[in-house]
């Protein structure tokens, strides 16, 4: 255990006496592959000495939080200019590869040392690697997270047809989230144009279930309340099928098979008649 | 491609279970209508487990009887279990507020359905649907 301390040191004296050495060999070999091209020079070196230090840092406390900070730091830039993944995961162990050349050249006459030395820098590189992988999945969650949650908001259009008449296409799977902003958008929708027909339109909506079927409901009886009408249209032939099998009471709601069959509809509740000029 | 294990624990994963069972269920051969039942079936059970459990496993597997093919969905929980299952399985029974007919719905849709419940240890709901 004192043994493997002090080669701990050894090797974090060998890195902090070789700093500018190793940095330099660190980044001509990047800029032979070509990595990391988004970056000026300086901006560059900048970089690549914080990475230097903070996963020395590392090494010399076996404390993984400064990694920790920057990795994150580092993904959240990666995402914002459009670093590839490969290429930030490749620069990072390119910096292993110059520090595990300068293992092999200074204890090169001394295996068992070397073994030694390799014990400790294995350990500690490949925890930081693991580190680094996981800051990148972290923000790849994010960003589909926040996607989501903007497909969400676009996912629920409340049209308005004529004066008095809302149409709500749905399409996609409705849980609970977009089921209880559809039924908010649409009643605000009904106060603020004075709409007294709803239609509701179901042809993109795969599979009807008890949730699914709670929500129309609910919905259609809260739009009531406000004097709309809903008409719902768009329901396929299995969906029909297996809402009857399920035991689904949706005899109360005004129903067509399909979007024009409702705008007919809508059409005869609002009072008009719609007809060719000439005719 | 004939036996996947999904876990669940929201409303993500009900979308993900009914991805692989249609995909199943096409493999298989079975039609439109049917394929709507078996997935609709599935919604309300993988949605029970979330709503009484919050998370479970559910089992997708093509079977065999008698030269028919047929698939076999498994919903299993570490929930509260169910008190009552003769209760459960009436119409309009509901202890979250739903519409209290996903049990015995997805009993209707389905050919062969099983259920297994101990009060404080967990649920598990079987069905299978066989070609005709």
């Amino acid at each position: 255990m004192v043994e493997q301390r002090s080669i701990t040191r050894e090797l974090v004296l060998l890195f902090e006496e070789h700093e500018k050495e190793l940095i330099d060999l660190w980044m001509t070999k990047m800029k032979q592959l070509k990595l990391i091209k988004g970056l000026s020079d300086d901006e560059r070196e900048q970089e690549f000495r914080n990475i230097y230090r903070a996963s020395l840092s590392a090494f010399k406390t076996g404390d993984y939080s400064e990694v920790e900070n920057y990795t994150s730091k580092i993904a959240k830039r990666g995402a914002l200019q459009g670093i590839p993944v490969d290429e930030i995961l490749l620069s990072f162990l390119k910096l292993r590869d110059v520090r595990l050349r300068k293992l092999f050249i200074t204890y090169q006459g001394d295996l068992a040392k070397l073994l030694e030395a390799l014990d400790c820098f294995e350990k500690v590189s490949n925890r930081i690697f693991s580190i680094f992988v996981l800051a990148l999945i972290r923000e790849r969650e994010e960003t589909i997270h926040e996607q989501q949650r903007a497909l969400l908001e676009l996912s629920t259009p409340v049209l308005q047809l004529r004066d008095e008449a809302l149409v709500v296409p749905l399409i996609g799977v409705i849980d609970s989230e977009r089921a209880s902003r559809i039924v908010e958008e649409l009643l605000q929708r009904i106060v603020e144009t004075q709409a007294s027909v709803v239609v509701m339109d179901m042809t993109g909506v795969p599979i009807i279930d008890t949730a699914v079927a709670n929500h129309i409901l609910k919905t259609v009886q809260a739009s009531k309340l406000l004097g709309a009408e809903t008409i719902l249209t768009g329901i396929s032939p299995a969906n029909a099928q297996t809402i009857v099998t399920l035991g689904i009471d949706l005899s109360m709601i005004r129903t067509r098979s399909t979007l024009r069959e409702g705008i007919k509809l809508m059409h005869t509740m609002l009072g008009l008649e719609i007809r060719r000029r000439d005719e | 491609m004939d036996e996947q294990m999904i876990e669940v624990k929201n409303d993500t994963d009900i979308i993900r279970v009914r991805r692989i069972v249609r995909e199943m269920a096409v493999e298989i051969g079975f039609g439109e209508l049917d394929q709507t039942r078996i997935i609709t079936a599935i919604s309300e059970l993988t949605r029970n487990i979330i709503v009484h459990a919050s998370s479970g496993k559910v089992l997708i597997k093509e079977v065999q009887k008698t030269g028919k093919r047929g698939i076999e969905i498994t919903c299993a929980d570490e929930g509260p279990g169910i008190v009552d299952i003769e209760l459960a399985l009436k119409d309009g029974y509901t202890t979250s507020g739903g519409l209290g007919i996903g049990m015995t719905g997805a009993r209707r849709l389905m050919d062969e359905f099983k259920v297994e419940s101990v009060v404080g240890s967990g649920t598990t709901v079987i069905v299978k649907k066989w070609m005709k």
